[in-house]
């Protein structure tokens, strides 16, 4: 079932699922409250968003490119939702990803036809992407349907819609990634791109892939933030930029590209809702996050790049 | 098939003919130009003029897998190896064997790459992942995947370069069946043997323009240099004395190694010009990467005009009088982007500069006489090195020891992508030094350059020195058995 | 004695004469469109940009080395909030409230350069986090709202005028240039960061200690991104969370239009100051047009778009 490389790949998933299992037990012991279905439930509602952005930069990753406009694309998405979804009712979801895919083509564009550096080119969208954003909705409001809220949300439960979502969307991911031949060109280029293209990979269709599926995730992800909130928030994605890489990265994913599994980054972004959930419930001063993310983020750098081939 | 290139300079109107079921053997130095020619016909790169044809029809593949398309296979010798995938997912790659939804079946296709293997002769695991893989292997897997696509025409770039004599025979044996079932190949190989044996047909390159096409049986051995070199050797390689046998060693390694290197011992004459070959991957590099400091050497003893040194860092190999040359001068040896006039004068400017300052003019009068030395062409000093060709890229990197003599230099692949006439200039500078007691390590794959170059020739093999020859006993034979090793030498005794 | 070698490494490059021949266009633009354009104002302009022009220094020197440096922003903002809080209001403790500061920022870059070079972590991932690592710190310490404040008579530094001919923060804006443009083409460092910057393994190889000209140039970096924030915390007169966030991708854009180029060996101090004065007017003119704030990330994104693809462009030509 799981032959070749992909065994490899899981295998670099496993200190992530390692560190998820400790963060379980260790919240469960420091605070009683963390076993009761309305915090598991809350737990999953925040893996979505962070879970799904996760897997749109680690799609990215795995081709050996990087993303840092995912954050801005989940904002414009909660903009686009906040504004749209009561007059467009259902319209407003595929308008909402369709946006998203374009903002993860216009960076591949750049990439492609301008040849400017993928992540400086990604820094670019993400500016312009901020700016429209602003344009349409300059401060947070707006309104999401409630009815979408009934849908996903209004069951606290841990295996709720939000974990169910979640997890179909990596298995449909985990699926194309490693049984389809755009999922094995995406790690071939992302391992060599120079062997890649000499056995017949075209760059710049796998640039188009995984920039716009990037974007298209991203803005589901956006999608659900902006239904949670059920509201719009113009600069409430931009945290979630750094977030993606530290969970790819703690995943196990290598930021040369070509190694590692949608399932690591599954496990990884759970560890981060686990530290966010056990900063809540012990009351630490919310602000300590930020550094605390930092520092994760550093370690998972360390310890992977570690591991990885040296550079000479 | 006719092709035909005007790619100047690279390729100067090449023309040739390859049958149905033949093997020509494409023959010529580094830098000739058969790796422009391999480029294009695998569809890496576009000629300028000319065109081809392939079964009587127009062939000009834009993309390596329009060439894939046509029937055209191509082994680099470069090996296009995906570092994180197996050695299966690599020969059958964006072939994969898939199910009725289109998603691949990695079993079947590790089976199938099993029995792929096994008919081929091969002993590879088709599980291993590709950055596990030593040179001889990749090369192999490389080989595999292109007869996997059954193609026409089967292009084989130095398939044996990195192999054991023992590899190499299987990988003749294998083209020998493939013609037999009408496969047209065509055959890079610096060995000679090789060619006089399984080559029909032998073209050769020289600066990019055909200058023998000759059948089996028309030319020997000595033809073939004579086309590649275009002169007698004396006229390429510098006319030296040998070096006094009373010289003193200037260099010396006692059982010196690292995680990558056995312990070596070895000693270096000042004014010697010592070679060392090897097939593909047997220790070259990291030799090459310790002499110079980048891997430094972790045990035993170096010594320097017999003391003590250490070459624990590139810095303290400079400052010790090791200079040296690195075989990819675009990422090891030069700053691109950077001016001739920067390239040069490092430790120029070093030693002139006072209180911190750069010494500016002593840097520009430094970098006029070394571009007028080396007679670099080049539209003037501030012109970025990037832009000069490979021959006068080099000489750069040689004109920045000639601020800081060197007691010893390690040279490795020196003539690497270099045109001929630069060549000569480089050997002849080599030699200049080595008349002045400077000690000379040449590591090189190119064995003609070996020989007219070395006073002495040490083989490599799986990173340990297997073999010792004298310039008086120097030949290609020779020095190829003793870089086969001593396993392959047993095997052969055990055949006989 | 010939002073040749010497002016030719002061020769304006290609690239810096775009960039000012882009800011006549832009004057005469203006000059046309505002029917008055003086020299004063001008300068006043150039005396407000002055903050951003020394914080794309920071920038074009980390690009000089082939890296990013995406914590300019935050290290800036970082002085301000240090000099605002260890001021007090009070010009009295201008000693503490500089060193301070100073001090702050040279840590920052100490410690990007440390993680950049010990722990190999590349450089604009470690300096992201380092944004997000300052930004928290400061939310925790001031607890979201910093205390302190500017002294009149330190504001003085980007207020005031000499003789009421010209602005104090353009003659620190063009000494930092001139003392970079120094330490780059005319001593020895600066022409082993510029080696190391552009191939980092020939100048290891060539026995550069590449690994602490990285550091340096981090170090270097912070330190010029404190006098940005220093500067521009002298106009605001106090301290503000996260008052100078936009500066980083600022600095990459006004970067870019002056010339610098994201594969390193490349440092024109003059495009950078030009770049910087060019989007300093375009934002204003934003603002004169009474466009949304959002244009101006709009044209932050546009500008580093165009002005590569134009250098990638000619590149291939």
């Amino acid at each position: 079932m799981f032959d070749g490389s992909l065994r490899a790949n899981l295998v670099l998933s496993l200190p992530a699922l390692a560190l998820a299992a400790l963060l379980t037990i260790l919240t469960s012991l420091l605070s009683p409250a963390f076993l009761t279905e309305a915090n598991l439930g809350n737990l999953a509602t925040r893996l979505l968003p962070l879970g799904l952005v996760a897997l749109a930069q680690a799609i990215v990753l795995f081709a050996g490119r990087i993303d840092l406009s995912v954050g801005t694309i989940m904002s414009l998405a909660t903009a686009i939702m906040a504004l749209g979804s009561l007059n467009l009712g259902w319209a407003a979801v595929p308008l909402t990803l369709v946006a998203g895919v374009a903002c993860g083509l216009f960076t591949a564009a750049g990439v492609i036809l301008l040849r400017i550096n993928p992540l400086v080119m990604s820094l670019a969208t993400a500016a312009i992407v901020k700016g429209v954003t602003l344009l349409l909705l300059p401060s947070p409001g707006g309104e999401v349907d409630y009815v979408f809220y009934e849908l996903v949300f209004e069951r606290e439960a841990l295996f709720g819609p939000p974990l169910l979502i979640c997890l179909a969307a990596y298995a449909l991911m985990f699926l194309l990634l490693g049984w389809s031949r755009m999922g094995r060109a995406i790690y071939a280029f992302g391992s060599d791109a120079k062997a890649a293209f000499a056995n017949g990979v075209s760059g710049a269709r796998v640039d188009l892939v995984v920039y716009g599926a990037a974007g298209g995730i991203a803005a589901l992800a956006g999608l659900f933030l902006s239904i949670r909130i059920l509201s719009g928030d113009p600069l409430i994605g931009e945290p979630y930029t750094l977030d993606s890489v530290s969970a790819a990265i703690l995943g196990g994913v290598a930021l040369q590209g070509g190694r590692g599994s949608v399932a690591g980054v599954l496990f990884a972004a759970l560890a981060l809702v686990l530290v966010n959930n056990m900063f809540n419930l012990l009351g630490l001063d919310t602000n300590l996050q930020a550094i605390a993310k930092g520092l994760i983020f550093v370690g998972a750098l360390v310890f992977f790049m570690r591991t990885s081939k040296s550079e000479a | 098939m006719s092709k035909a290139f005007g790619r100047n300079p690279v390729l100067r109107g090449v023309s040739f003919t390859l049958e149905r079921g033949e093997v020509l053997a494409l023959v010529g130095e580094n830098g000739a130009g058969k790796s422009t020619l391999m480029n294009i016909i695998s569809g890496g790169l576009a000629q300028d003029s000319g065109s081809m044809t392939l079964d009587g029809l127009d062939y000009r593949p834009a993309r390596p897998v329009e060439a894939m398309r046509r029937g055209v296979a191509i082994a680099h010798q470069e090996t296009a190896i995906m570092p994180d995938l197996t050695i299966a997912e690599n020969i059958y790659f964006r072939r994969e064997p898939r199910n009725a939804l289109g998603l691949l079946r990695q079993a079947r296709m590790h089976a199938d790459c099993t029995a792929l293997l096994a008919g081929l002769g091969f002993a590879l695991d088709p599980r291993a992942l590709g950055h596990s893989l030593p040179a001889a292997e990749r090369q192999l897997v490389e080989i595999a995947r292109a007869i996997e696509r059954r193609p026409k025409l089967l292009v084989l770039d130095e398939p044996t370069a990195s192999l054991s004599a023992h590899a190499a025979e299987t990988v003749l044996a294998l083209m020998a069946r493939l013609k037999e079932q009408g496969t047209s190949i065509i055959f890079i190989s610096h060995r000679m043997s090789e060619i006089m044996d399984a080559a029909d047909r032998a073209v050769v390159l020289k600066d990019g323009a055909l200058t023998l096409e000759a059948r089996r049986g028309d030319f020997d051995r000595d033809d073939l240099i004579q086309a590649m070199v275009g002169r007698t050797l004396t006229m390429v390689f510098p006319e030296r004395p040998a070096p006094s046998s009373k010289a003193k060693p200037v260099f010396e390694l006692q059982s010196a190694g690292n995680a990558q290197l056995p312990p070596m011992t070895l000693a270096l004459r000042s004014g010697e010009i010592l070679g060392i070959a090897g097939l593909e991957g047997q220790g070259q590099r990291p030799l090459a990467r310790a002499l110079c400091g980048a891997d430094p050497f972790t045990q035993g003893t170096i010594l320097i005009d017999g003391k003590a040194a250490s070459l624990s860092s590139p810095a303290a190999a400079i400052a010790s009088g090791v200079a040296s040359i690195p075989d990819d001068r675009k990422h090891d040896g030069l700053a691109l982007s950077l001016p001739i006039r920067m390239n040069m004068s490092l430790f120029a400017i070093s030693e002139k500069a006072r209180f911190g300052f750069l010494p500016l003019r002593a840097e520009r009068s430094f970098a006029q006489d070394a571009r007028a030395r080396f007679s670099i062409r080049s539209t003037d000093l501030e012109q970025p090195v990037g832009e000069l060709s490979g021959g006068n890229q080099q000489k750069v990197v040689f004109a920045r020891w000639l601020a800081h003599v060197p007691k010893i230099l390690v040279l490795y692949e020196p003539t690497k992508g270099v045109d001929v006439q630069s060549k000569s200039e480089i050997y002849h500078l080599v030699g200049e030094l080595a008349a002045k007691g400077v000690g000379v390590i040449v590591i090189s794959s190119d064995l003609i350059e070996l020989i007219g170059l070395s006073d002495r020739i040490l083989t490599l093999y799986e990173g340990r020195l297997s073999g010792e020859v004298e310039r008086a006993a120097f030949s290609e034979e020779r020095i190829m058995a003793l870089a086969s090793g001593p396993a392959d030498m047993a095997r052969e005794a055990a055949h006989v | 004695m010939s002073l040749a070698p010497f002016i030719a490494q002061l020769r304006p490059s290609a690239a810096s004469l775009r960039a000012l021949g882009l800011l006549v266009l832009l004057l005469a633009l203006l000059l046309v469109s505002s029917g008055a354009f003086s020299g004063q104002q001008l300068l006043d302009n150039a005396r407000q940009a002055a903050p951003l022009g020394i914080i794309v220094l920071a920038q074009a020197l980390i690009l000089m080395m082939g890296r990013l440096d995406l914590s300019v922003g935050a290290t800036a903002g970082l002085a301000n909030v240090v000099l605002a809080t260890s001021f007090a209001g009070d010009m009295a403790n201008i000693g503490t409230a500089l060193a301070l500061t100073l001090i702050f920022g040279l840590a920052v870059g100490l410690a990007n350069g440390l993680l950049v070079v010990v722990l190999r972590i590349p450089a604009f991932l470690a300096t992201l986090a380092m944004s997000l690592i300052i930004a928290g710190g400061l939310l925790v310490f001031t607890g979201g709202s910093p205390r302190g404040s500017i002294p009149a008579s330190f504001r003085v530094v980007t207020e005031g005028w000499i003789a009421g001919v010209l602005p104090w923060s353009v003659v620190v804006w063009a000494l930092v240039a001139g003392l970079l443009s120094v330490l780059v083409h005319f001593t020895m460092t600066g022409r082993r960061m510029l080696l190391s910057g552009a191939n980092m393994r020939a100048a290891r190889l060539n026995g550069i200690a590449s690994d602490r000209m990285v550091i340096l140039a981090f170090m270097l970096s912070s330190l010029l991104a404190t006098l940005g924030g220093i500067l521009l915390s002298a106009i605001t007169g106090m301290a503000t969370i996260g008052i100078a966030d936009s500066y980083t991708v600022d600095s990459i854009a006004a970067a870019v239009i002056g010339g610098a180029l994201f594969s390193g060996g490349v440092f024109l101090p003059l495009g950078a100051a030009l770049g910087a004065l060019i989007l300093f007017i375009l934002q204003s003119l934003l603002y004169v047009l009474s466009l949304p704030p959002a244009a101006k990330f709009i044209m932050q994104g546009a500008i580093i778009v165009v002005a590569l693809a134009l250098a990638n462009l000619k590149k291939e030509r």
